[in-house]
């Protein structure tokens, strides 16, 4: 077909050049071609340059100009065919991601169908498929829709007593024990079943489980305090003298326990509970005790404006002396500095001898301060709702003006990168460690009762008065959805692994939730299959 | 399920079926309420609480109340009207800051704060509200507390005294017991009857027949009279037991009230007697008295 087009256009252009002068023969071809050229119409320029080389008396000059063009417009048709073809493969292959994503969110639409009709398998399969499809790709609904499947399809729930959970917590073979408003302490088998339940006829207190997890201290209301092992079974009790059990401590080689009381005393027990010493009290209530790292003194927080520091023979050390209420206190991750915060609107740095080594101070009652995880700077929070950044010499970093209710927690991430904070509202703050904010997490609609950073700080766990459980990755996306409760979800804390996630809710019902990011990588290597493939692979009829 | 129940503990369900009144009977009902008002200005990490005035008290159960702070924890002092050994007392309390509802967590309340206490004995009583700095970080305001009491336990007086009416539990009222207790006796007697001929019907009969096809008429027979024997017997004693729970404790109901009657209405010439009227928020409206009574 072009060859036919250029013999026609050869013998036009023969018989116009003929009826031409030679100059404008020339002229006229080139800058018709040259004009092509200009217009990426490469072949048509070619023709044209081809017509003005068979113009009369072409010089020489004019003949090398005419092949430079051919020359050019060769290059340029090749480069332009190469530049489209490129193109297409990069429309091919966007148009195959779009095909990609566009069936990964079908499957997901098609989870989100079966899971709403409650088939799980049937959800699982599809929404794994929809997030095989689109591998790393930032398809948000995909990957909700698969973490809100593996809410239903890997949650184990145990059924508690129907009171609210006070305390919870994984024991180190998997298992969990929980402390519910009903007087009981139950221990739980990974089955799901009670492998133990204590019934009291006293009130508990408070629980403390030890460092490495085989020893729970249990503090009643009569003052007693038993020890037990990890199955509920007790190898130690101190008798108590009808004085409420606060708190309870144990040095972090599980040898010692300090038992606060109300009435101010402070016991120092042994692990089998043999009362080692004990200190006089000033008749105002303890609220907490923490041994320091070395196990050879114990911080103590009454509800004063003091802060005491005893050795193990209950002897008084120091005294760090605020100007009123006393809220909270931290230790450095070196264990050898001391953090303060306090009604009087300051929070204060101090070491074990006593000494402040810094005052950090805030327009309003600081109610809470914490290290980062490197020890090298403080973030407090005041009753004005605003956070503060300190370095250890106590030069205000910078200020972040929080929401507008009282901040209930500042946490960092296990990292140090990051940090969330959440007021008595619907929403959690997410900050980088420069104070930027990251994203805000506020996709409840109730209040938010708990939120924790995964030990390898790559998600984000927050449950709320809403009866959901959220799961979110360290960028603020939400990756879970777990809706199954029926009363608040008081409390969630992640596995030491990061694998699994424990929550109790105010229906006294414990739930343990699976990471969907760890599922999703299971089920790579252990694909789900159709029912009808299960059929075959284990030679099952249905109407057998 | 169930009707495979049924038939395994016929005797179990009847008497369930038939006590499961009684189980209402012996409940607990709200005898009285009372209640106290206190309204105060605190503000707990500078340590004040003043009362802006005394505690308003409605009723009779509560007779003092006064709040005390210590530290962070604000304690109730209060006083209860002495109760009998078998009522009980149920505690709630409520407490508003600047007219918003604060949600009490159960688990930071300390002392007489349980879901039933006795109603006799000490009846000087306290609970703590503790750690509210550590809940709430900032409280002050103008704090108002709703101490509500109520006095739980089984009515002895449910419709005061009448004088002109002594209790009687008589033959008249004994009788449906008698019917009841003779019905159960006669569907006992009459389960041994058929019971024997159903043996019978099977000792002659079935065992003497020489071919199944033959037998097992007799069989069938000799069942069902079995079945129905059991279930008369079974029926038979559950109606027994019933019948005996409900009669033993009318009569410990009539005793009781006779005993009132005998306080009250005695031959006495003058007596004080307790009408029914009293206060309660329950039963708005009502109030408690005494009455003076002569007899001419």
């Amino acid at each position: 077909m072009k060859i036919k087009k250029f013999h026609l256009l050869l013998i036009f252009t023969l018989g116009f050049v003929s009826g031409l002068p030679a100059q404008d023969c020339f002229d006229d071809f080139m800058k018709r071609g040259i004009d092509a050229y200009g217009l990426f119409q490469f072949q048509q320029a070619i023709d044209l340059f081809n017509a003005a080389k068979i113009c009369p008396d072409n010089s020489e000059d004019q003949v090398q100009e005419i092949d430079n063009w051919i020359s050019k417009a060769n290059n340029g048709y090749i480069n332009e065919i190469t530049k489209a073809r490129d193109e297409a493969l990069v429309l091919q292959k966007e148009a195959v991601k779009q095909a990609r994503f566009s069936e990964a969110n079908r499957l997901a639409y098609l989870a989100a169908e079966e899971l709403e009709k409650r088939n799980i398998e049937d959800a699982l399969l599809l929404a794994f498929m929809g997030l095989d499809m689109i591998e790393d790709e930032p398809l948000l609904q995909v990957k909700q829709v698969f973490g809100d499947v593996v809410a239903s399809s890997h949650a184990l729930s145990y059924k508690g007593a129907g009171k609210p959970i006070l305390d919870s917590d994984f024991l180190p073979d998997g298992r969990f024990w929980s402390r519910g408003a009903g007087q009981s302490l139950t221990f739980w088998g990974a089955d799901g079943r009670v492998d133990t339940m204590l019934a009291s006829n006293t009130r508990i207190m408070c629980t403390k489980a030890s460092p490495d997890g085989q020893y729970i201290a249990v503090g009643f209301e009569k003052g007693d305090v038993d020890i037990l092992d990890a199955f509920g079974n007790r190898i130690g009790q101190s008798r108590g003298t009808g004085d409420e059990v606060t708190d309870i401590s144990f040095a972090h080689d599980g040898s010692l326990l300090a038992a606060s009381y109300r009435t101010g005393k402070v016991k120092i027990l042994s692990s089998n509970g043999t009362l080692q010493a004990e200190t006089l009290g000033k008749a105002i209530p303890i609220k907490e005790g923490r041994f320091s790292a070395d196990g050879k003194f114990i911080i103590i927080r009454s509800a004063s404006s003091e802060l005491q520091i005893i050795d193990t023979e209950a002897k008084p050390i120091e005294t760090i002396q605020h100007k009123k209420h006393i809220y909270q206190f931290r230790l450095s991750p070196d264990q050898q500095k001391i953090l303060t915060c306090s009604a009087d609107s300051t929070a204060r740095l101090s070491d074990f001898a006593g000494q402040i080594l810094a005052t950090l101070r805030h327009p309003a009652k600081v109610h809470k301060a914490i290290f980062s995880p490197d020890g090298q700077r403080m973030l407090t929070a005041a009753l004005d709702h605003n956070i503060r950044f300190w370095d250890l010499t106590g030069k205000l970093l910078w200020t972040l003006k929080g929401n507008e209710s009282t901040i209930e927690s500042i946490q960092f991430a296990p990292d140090g990168q990051y940090f969330l904070s959440f007021s008595r509202g619907n929403v959690v703050n997410l900050w980088n460690s420069e104070g930027q904010p990251v994203k805000n997490l506020d996709r409840h609609t109730g209040s938010i009762l708990c939120a924790d950073f995964s030990p390898d700080s790559k998600f984000i766990l927050t449950t709320s008065a809403d009866q959901t459980v959220k799961l979110w990755d360290i960028t603020g996306q939400l990756l879970m959805n777990a809706d199954q409760y029926s009363g608040s979800v008081t409390s969630g804390k992640f596995s030491a692994d990061g694998k699994d996630i424990l929550t109790a809710s105010h229906d006294g019902n414990l739930t343990v939730l699976e990471n969907p990011v760890d599922v999703f990588k299971n089920l790579q290597m252990n694909p789900p299959m159709p029912t009808e493939d299960q059929q075959v692979r284990f030679g099952i009829s249905p109407t057998q | 399920m169930i009707k495979k129940y049924l038939s395994l503990h016929p005797v179990l369900f009847s008497t369930i079926v038939l006590l499961f009144p009684l189980h209402l009977i012996a409940q607990n009902q709200l005898l009285s309420s009372s209640r106290s008002t206190i309204v105060a200005q605190i503000d707990i990490a500078d340590g004040q609480l003043e009362m802006e005035q005394a505690a308003q008290i409605q009723g009779v159960l509560i007779q003092s109340l006064s709040p005390q702070l210590q530290n962070d924890d604000i304690t109730f002092s209060f006083q209860l009207q002495e109760g009998k050994e078998e009522e009980e007392y149920r505690i709630n309390i409520r407490a508003m800051l600047d007219g918003a509802v604060i949600n009490i967590k159960q688990e930071d309340l300390l002392g007489d704060y349980q879901d039933r206490i006795p109603a006799s004995g000490s009846q000087g009583k306290e609970i703590i509200w503790s750690g509210l700095l550590d809940r709430y970080y900032d409280f002050r305001g103008r704090l108002e507390v709703i101490l509500s009491v109520e006095l739980w336990g089984q009515p002895t007086l449910p419709f005061g005294v009448r004088c002109d009416e002594v209790p009687v539990f008589d033959g008249r009222q004994k009788l449906p017991y008698y019917i009841a207790a003779g019905a159960g006796l006669a569907a006992l007697g009459i389960s041994f009857v058929i019971g024997s001929e159903a043996q019978k019907i099977y000792d002659d009969d079935y065992l003497s027949q020489n071919f199944e096809q033959a037998a097992e008429p007799f069989y069938q027979d000799a069942n069902d009279k079995r079945h129905t024997a059991l279930l008369l017997r079974y029926g038979g004693i559950a109606v027994l037991v019933a019948d005996a729970a409900v009669y033993f404790y009318r009569r410990d109901r009539h005793k009781k009230k006779l005993a009132t009657f005998s306080e009250f209405c005695g031959n006495a010439p003058v007596s004080v007697r307790p009408v029914y009227e009293r206060t309660s928020e329950a039963l708005a409206g009502s109030s408690i008295g005494l009455k003076f009574a002569y007899r001419f």
